[in-house]
């Protein structure tokens, strides 16, 4: 065996295919770093999201779910590869908000990332139990400001938890404030009675119609589907005009820091797919889409997120700084 | 309550040709690992337990559950045959079962210890389908208080029944409930026992570490014992089936052996040895002639091995009602539910009714099936017994590993199952318990939450931290297995001077 031209015929072959990598992009399976366990909405939505630009694409794409260490394993093991498109990280608002501006991280979303597409979104509601005693917002009000409601919320740091802290600040209210681990976990402590009041999504109500009634949006940016889950509902700035109200709650796709453009303008066109009907029919009535493309809007849209989120954090003493 | 509908969807999600052969996969499994000595069910469920992570949840959840019945039963095969319980719930089944083995009845000791099993088990699910929703409906109510009694009431327990040694069990229960605290803090975002490293920011994993604990450490422990070989006769293998007639002598027996096992099953913490023993002692208690057990007698068989099936059902009841362990190997199920994004708990029967009814359908399939699946493969699985631990231990090494990894993709999860794998065979070697570790481990965020919301609702008021009936409840029965020992026996030598004193 010559193992002088073996090696230089495999030199060649692989010269050859970095060389047409950029031409050709491309050319092999790409892998999708999930920051959520497998199953969950997020898992769902990015596997939806994965099978619909591989089409486009034409190469599958490979979704890998990396849970835990508060989403930082799976965002640095994003900057670990290379920076050729071959792996993309489904990003989310732990990773590229919340954690980033509680805590040090290692990475910065908007440095050592390219975000360039954005698509399932999220909004608040206020929510209280069907035979509850508060009718309407104003009920809400009057007796939050005659005792402290115990207030259900998933996570301390959380965006149910910003809207609950956004709302007690705009009307100067005091809550005991019940962590509840899961949005689902909070309304059943709401149906059983262990909070008075409780924060979920908008799209929440679905899956509890008869236990839980909602009071207000917590959110004054109005989507289209304020209306489709819950028809008829205010939100804070229809309500009570003059007082803010804000959600970010957003996920999408992010290359590497230094990827090629051309690599990246690939992704994008591949992303438009995800805007169809056709697309948006395939996924479950849970997840609701708002949809950004291009790094530059994307990076506008994480930047209000970092102006609202920031102020709320630094009153609860959670801001990294 | 009871919906039509999804009873329906579950027959369906049964009848599924892939749910089916995972069925029969599942009680193969439970059977070898329960045979095998030294692997008992938490060990069988926790090793398949990251190949489910692809599945859907029905076809994992029958699964983990074939494996955790045939376990339980299989241990019974290697006690009666070789006198080595192959699980911990089969150690009371020895004394009896290979004592009638070596007097040539073996086939007749497993065909009890068959369908005392198979009895058990079904009692306990039935108890399990109409006690499992009514308490859900009591569930519901249930807020952080509650929860505090009740995890403070499992610990407790488990920690008693565990070893002999109280002090060792609360040590061992601490620190698992300490190995919880590290990561984040929830309320107010402190990082605690992180060590630099962003990996323990949510703590240490729950699945890598109970594979290890269970697994990894069993292992270790087997890989040091001599390799003496096993010679047994296996001519008495034919089962023999115990006719009406025996079965209705022991018909009350096996009434109050499968209640007794689904009651202990139901107490959140110690599963199916503990169960087996309270049977034979309740058994050999009330029998006229106590000193004919351990000869082997059909009543001693029959007892423990009704009663440690019977504690699956019941392990199921506070598992799937409050999200609260009933057994170790339950507490590895919840893994389970947890990987499929359930959360076990009163809302999971009005949200997945069809789960639930495909799982209480599912365990009378695997009972029934276990029968006949066990009436026939009792004289090959036997074999197994002789497998030699140089074989065993690279397997479920192997197993642990690559299952570990591929859930997780992490390097760092491998880590964690192997140091827990390390810390469970130091526990061991140095005299304590695994169980009262596992227990805290899974129970120490439900304390740890519970307690600090309980005391963000009392604001400041102990009146109000106690403001709740349930929970005062919970308490009063917890004085009460504490103090029921001292004060029976303090009754017994009032009784017994009493006797005496004329």
């Amino acid at each position: 065996m010559n193992l002088i031209k073996l090696a230089a015929a495999a030199t060649v072959v692989l010269g050859l295919g970095t060389g047409a990598a950029l031409a050709e992009y491309p050319e092999k399976p790409i892998t999708l770093v999930v920051s959520f366990a497998a199953g969950g909405n997020a898992d769902i939505g990015a596997r939806l999201t994965a099978e619909a630009a591989s089409a486009e694409l034409g190469v599958p794409i490979n979704v890998v779910n990396k849970p835990g260490g508060a989403h930082i394993p799976a965002t640095m093991s994003v900057l670990e590869a290379d920076a050729d498109g071959y792996t993309i990280f489904q990003w989310s608002p732990p990773s590229f908000m919340v954690v980033p501006l509680t805590r040090a991280v290692p990475y910065s979303p908007r440095e050592d990332f390219i975000p360039f597409y954005a698509g399932p979104t999220a909004s608040n509601a206020l929510y209280v139990r069907a035979d509850s005693p508060l009718q309407t917002f104003e009920d809400f009000l009057e007796a939050a400001r005659s005792e402290k409601l115990s207030m259900g919320v998933n996570n301390l740091g959380a965006p149910p938890n910003l809207s609950a802290v956004q709302l007690a600040s705009e009307f100067g209210l005091e809550f005991k404030t019940i962590a509840l681990k899961t949005v689902p976990a909070t309304m059943t402590g709401l149906i059983g009675g262990q909070v008075d009041v409780g924060v979920g999504q908008i799209a929440t109500i679905n899956a509890f119609k008869n236990e839980i009634r909602p009071l207000i949006i917590l959110d004054n940016n109005r989507q289209p589907y304020f209306e489709q889950h819950l028809p008829g509902v205010r939100t804070i700035g229809e309500a009570s005009p003059g007082k803010e109200a804000g959600v970010w709650v957003h996920g999408g796709w992010a290359v590497k820091a230094g990827t090629p453009q051309e690599i990246v303008d690939k992704l994008i066109a591949a992303t438009a797919v995800l805007g169809t009907e056709e697309f948006i029919s395939t996924l479950p009535p849970g997840i609701d889409w708002q949809f950004v493309h291009g790094p530059h809007d994307v990076g506008q849209l994480l930047q209000s997120g970092i102006d609202l989120y920031s102020p709320i954090l630094d009153g609860l003493g959670l801001l990294h700084k | 309550m009871f919906d039509a509908a999804a009873v329906g969807v579950a027959f369906a999600n049964l009848l599924d040709p892939f749910t089916m052969i995972l069925l029969v996969t599942g009680i193969l499994l439970g059977l070898v690992i329960g045979i095998l000595p030294g692997l008992g069910p938490p060990i069988a469920i926790a090793l398949a337990l990251p190949f489910t992570f692809y599945m859907e949840a029905v076809p994992s959840l029958i699964l983990l559950l074939a494996i955790y019945n045939a376990a339980i039963y299989g241990g019974s095969i290697s006690a009666i045959a070789v006198g080595i319980p192959g699980t911990g719930a089969a150690i009371a089944t020895v004394m009896d079962g290979h004592a009638m083995y070596k007097q040539g009845r073996g086939g007749e000791a497993l065909g009890l210890s068959l369908t005392g099993s198979i009895i058990g088990g079904l009692v306990s699910v039935l108890c399990l389908t109409f006690i499992a929703p009514v308490l859900a409906q009591v569930a519901i109510k249930f807020g952080p208080r509650e929860f505090l009694a009740i995890s403070i009431f499992g610990l407790v327990v488990v920690v008693r029944v565990a070893g002999a040694n109280l002090f060792k069990g609360l040590l061992v229960g601490g620190l698992g409930i300490f190995l919880t605290t590290w990561g984040l803090d929830e309320l107010n975002g402190a990082e605690r026992y992180t060590f630099g490293t962003y990996h323990l920011y949510e703590g240490i994993p729950l699945v890598p570490f109970l594979v290890g604990i269970f697994a990894v450490s069993e292992v270790l422990i087997g890989a040091e014992k001599a390799l003496k070989r096993i010679e047994f006769d296996k001519t008495s293998l034919t089962v023999k089936i115990p006719g009406l007639k025996t079965l209705s002598r022991l018909k009350g027996n096996l009434a109050r052996s499968s209640l007794l096992g689904t009651i202990i099953g139901i107490i959140p913490g110690e599963g199916a040895a503990v169960g087996a023993f309270f049977a034979y002692s309740e058994e050999k208690r009330r029998s006229k002639e106590p000193e004919r057990f351990g000869t082997g007698i059909p009543e001693g068989i029959v007892a423990p091995e009704t009663a440690n099936n019977a504690t699956v059902g019941g392990a199921l009841v506070p598992t799937l009602t409050l999200g609260v362990p009933g057994s170790p190997a339950a507490a590895v199920l919840l893994g389970a539910f947890l990987i499929q994004g359930l959360a076990p708990g009163p809302t999971l029967f009005d949200e997945r009714p069809d789960i639930m009814y495909s799982l209480f359908l599912g365990l009378f399939f695997i009972n029934i099936l276990l029968f006949f699946i066990g009436l026939f493969a009792i004289r090959f699985a036997a074999m197994l017994i002789k497998v030699p631990m140089t074989v065993i231990v690279p397997t479920v090494l192997l197993l642990s590993f690559t299952g570990i990894y591929a859930v997780s993709n992490s390097l760092f999860n491998v880590g964690v199952l192997l140091a827990a794998g390390v810390l469970g065979y130091v526990v061991r070697k140095l005299g304590y318990s695994i169980a009262p570790l596992s227990i805290g481990f899974v129970l120490g965020p439900i304390l740890e939450n519970s307690l600090r919301q309980s005391i963000t609702i009392a604001d400041g008021s102990t009146a109000e931290f106690f403001n709740t009936p349930i929970g005062l409840g919970i308490y009063a029965a917890l004085a009460l297995t504490i103090l029921w020992g001292p004060i029976s026996t303090w009754v017994r030598s009032r009784m017994a001077g009493k006797v005496e004193d004329p």
